[in-house]
């Protein structure tokens, strides 16, 4: 670091975003794709593609709970809503009462189980995304220190951007390369400033338990289970009596609660010790009208059926995080909300993937079929297209294994998860063999014909296909082939692009050979 | 047809600013602006992203609605800075038809 405070911030900003660019990249990324967590779900779960949720899940949920697991210790049910029409339910058990754990999606019109295949879904890039499928909680450490990286990153980007405002419109494609890039990678950054930072900072937000324990623990004495119910549930979780008491109907518990919170509709059912004297259920409103993850409790005795405590609002250090959690996750956001999230998100994935290809634009080796690159250009290039281009070839290649996996074959979930893991090592291998220029258009290609063909291969696998849910206006199932499709096509005009300007290069060093021209300076200073 | 408006208003207003600079100016007229054009541009475009809020808040209420004018912004800004040097004619007249366009359907569409 030197010389002024600009420059000591464009040195800080330049190498802090280089060390931890490629996995935010992937950080970004899988959180896009997030928000599309419960659609990627139910894409990758076809034979759930036709269903109807009842008006009165809960109480047939109950029903068919009541049938298979009548002593359990708890039940948590996920109620339909209008993103995702099963009811998904989970079971714990005291250990010597059969299964300890138990999950299972009932059809709510019929109140009988789904059978779909084994798959992690939407979940697996959901959780790849804060905890990189890393055992323990070594993956939520790593990107919570790249999060803290990025806010870095921000600060010292924006300070670093002398002419923000004068350069705030400013994209001139056609001037030399790093020139473009640095204007696309400030206008992704400048237009969704705030968004960057939202995300960046709630999504430390979201694990700061994990990451700053020490305030909760020194209040509770290191007791964290008060902690939570003070802070989330109004009463702890009771012991069985030990007497047995038939559970009250739910119905007007859900009707109950739907009166409390202004026709709000009820999201989360738990039931503790059903089939006891001291059952309780816990009614949690749904996400869906209101931006706090915190969301409106009731509890009702299991037994009688009344009321025993509902949240009251005055929480306000919970409530508070909670908002800032439901920024993160955007889970109160209609599909156009969702949207908007996605294309700022968008935007943040693509302003790390310019300011790491702007890294090597600065750097190119004057001419590039004369000049050998240095070992470190060759090492961030070949990591710029693993990554940029790797990534996106994984998801894809996950989404394949989903169609083309046999339904029947054990584990395969994890294999599906294998195969997104396996086609990123190969990419990241392919890049490190092939010169730059045939790398990014070569895996360029091969994802544009990846996630083209996509729609094809769900064509071939299963029913619900363009030609099936188009007619019916299933969106859901239609909007993820159409999305596939688009990305394939802007991957294939990427990839024109990108080898027509690669052409153009090599034209410029044959005619530089010709003309015995002097070198240009390699870099230029005070960017 | 609200959030079309919000979207417009948004658009109209950042292309307004964008407009009055010279840099950018010069990409759709062969000169710079007047002094008045200029102070005309800015004034119309502070106006519309001063507004632009408002059909977010009628939409969304408050809460959701301040969320969602940022990725209202935040996307007319792409919108803007990315097609201007492509196309920077149409970009520039879109600024001046959609509002009205928008405003009428909205109207249409309440009425």
């Amino acid at each position: 670091m030197k010389g002024s405070v600009r420059q000591s911030m464009a040195w800080l900003h330049t190498w802090s975003g280089l060390v931890v660019g490629w996995l935010l990249f992937a950080i970004f990324l899988t959180g896009t794709v997030s928000f599309y967590r419960d659609e990627i779900s139910r894409w990758m779960r076809p034979e759930l593609s036709q269903m109807t949720p009842a008006p009165d899940a809960a109480a047939v949920v109950v029903a068919r709970l009541h049938a298979i697991a009548p002593d359990a210790r708890r039940w948590l049910v996920q109620l339909p809503d209008g993103r995702d029409p099963a009811a998904h339910v989970y079971i714990w058990r005291d250990p010597g009462t059969g299964p300890a754990f138990q999950r299972e999606t009932v059809d709510t019109a019929s109140g009988m189980p789904v059978v779909a295949r084994a798959t992690h879904g939407g979940d697996f890039l959901f959780y790849f995304h804060f905890d990189l499928n890393m055992p323990s909680i070594w993956g939520r450490l790593i990107v919570g220190a790249a999060a803290m990286v990025m806010l870095v990153a921000i600060v010292s980007g924006v300070i670093t951007h002398r002419r923000i405002f004068k350069d705030f419109f400013t994209f001139r494609p056609g001037k030399a390369s790093h020139r473009s890039w640095l204007d696309a990678h400030n206008v992704l950054a400048v237009m969704a400033l705030p968004f960057h930072l939202m995300i960046t900072y709630t999504g430390l937000i979201t694990l700061m338990f994990l990451y700053m324990p020490w305030g909760r623990d020194i209040a509770y004495q290191g007791d964290r289970q008060a902690f939570h119910t003070e802070a989330w549930l109004g009463t702890a979780v009771p012991e069985a009596a030990g007497i047995a008491a038939p559970l009250a109907p739910i119905g007007p518990m859900v009707a109950e609660a739907t009166r409390r919170w202004d026709g709000g509709s009820v999201g989360r059912m738990d039931v503790y010790r059903p089939g006891d004297a001291n059952a309780l259920v816990v009614l949690t409103s749904s996400d869906e009208q209101q931006i706090a993850f915190q969301r409106k409790q009731i509890l009702f005795g299991g037994a009688t059926g009344a009321v025993v405590a509902a949240t009251d609002g005055s929480r306000w250090a919970a409530e508070t995080h909670g908002v800032l959690y439901g920024l993160h996750v955007g889970r109160f956001a209609d599909p156009f909300v969702r949207l908007l999230y996605v294309l700022s998100s968008i935007a943040g994935t693509a302003m790390i993937a310019t300011g790491l290809v702007l890294w090597t634009a600065k750097r190119r080796p004057v001419r590039q079929t004369r000049d050998k690159p240095s070992a470190g250009w060759r090492l961030v290039d070949a990591l710029n297209v693993g990554t940029i281009v790797g990534l996106p070839i994984a998801m894809a290649a996950f989404f394949w294994a989903n169609r083309l996996l046999p339904v029947e074959l054990g584990g395969r979930a994890n294999l599906e998860a294998g195969c997104f893991f396996l086609a990123w090592l190969l990419a990241i291998g392919h890049a490190a063999l092939r010169p730059s220029a045939r790398a990014w258009t070569e895996q360029l290609a091969i994802a544009a014909l990846l996630y083209a063909a996509l729609p094809v291969v769900n064509a071939a696998t299963t029913g619900s296909h363009l030609g099936a849910t188009v007619p019916r206006g299933d969106w859901v199932l239609a909007g993820f082939d159409l999305t596939m499709l688009a990305s394939g096509l802007l991957l294939a005009w990427t990839a024109r692009h990108v080898a027509g300007k690669t052409l153009g290069r090599a034209a410029t060093d044959s005619a530089d050979r010709k003309a015995t021209m002097p070198a240009r300076p390699r870099t230029e200073q005070g960017e | 047809m609200m959030t079309m408006l919000a979207l417009s208003l948004a658009y109209t207003g950042l292309a307004g600013l964008c407009l009055a600079m010279p840099r950018h100016h010069r990409q759709v007229w062969p000169r710079d602006p007047r002094p008045a054009a200029r102070t005309g541009l800015r004034v119309t475009g502070w106006l519309c992203l001063v507004l632009s809020p408002l059909p977010c808040a009628v939409v969304w209420g408050a809460a959701v609605g301040t969320v969602a004018w940022f990725g209202v912004l935040s996307t007319a800004g792409f919108v803007l800075a990315f097609s201007l040097p492509h196309a920077p004619r149409a970009t520039a007249v879109l600024g001046l038809f959609t509002p009205v366009i928008a405003a009428f359907s909205a109207i249409i569409a309440t009425s």
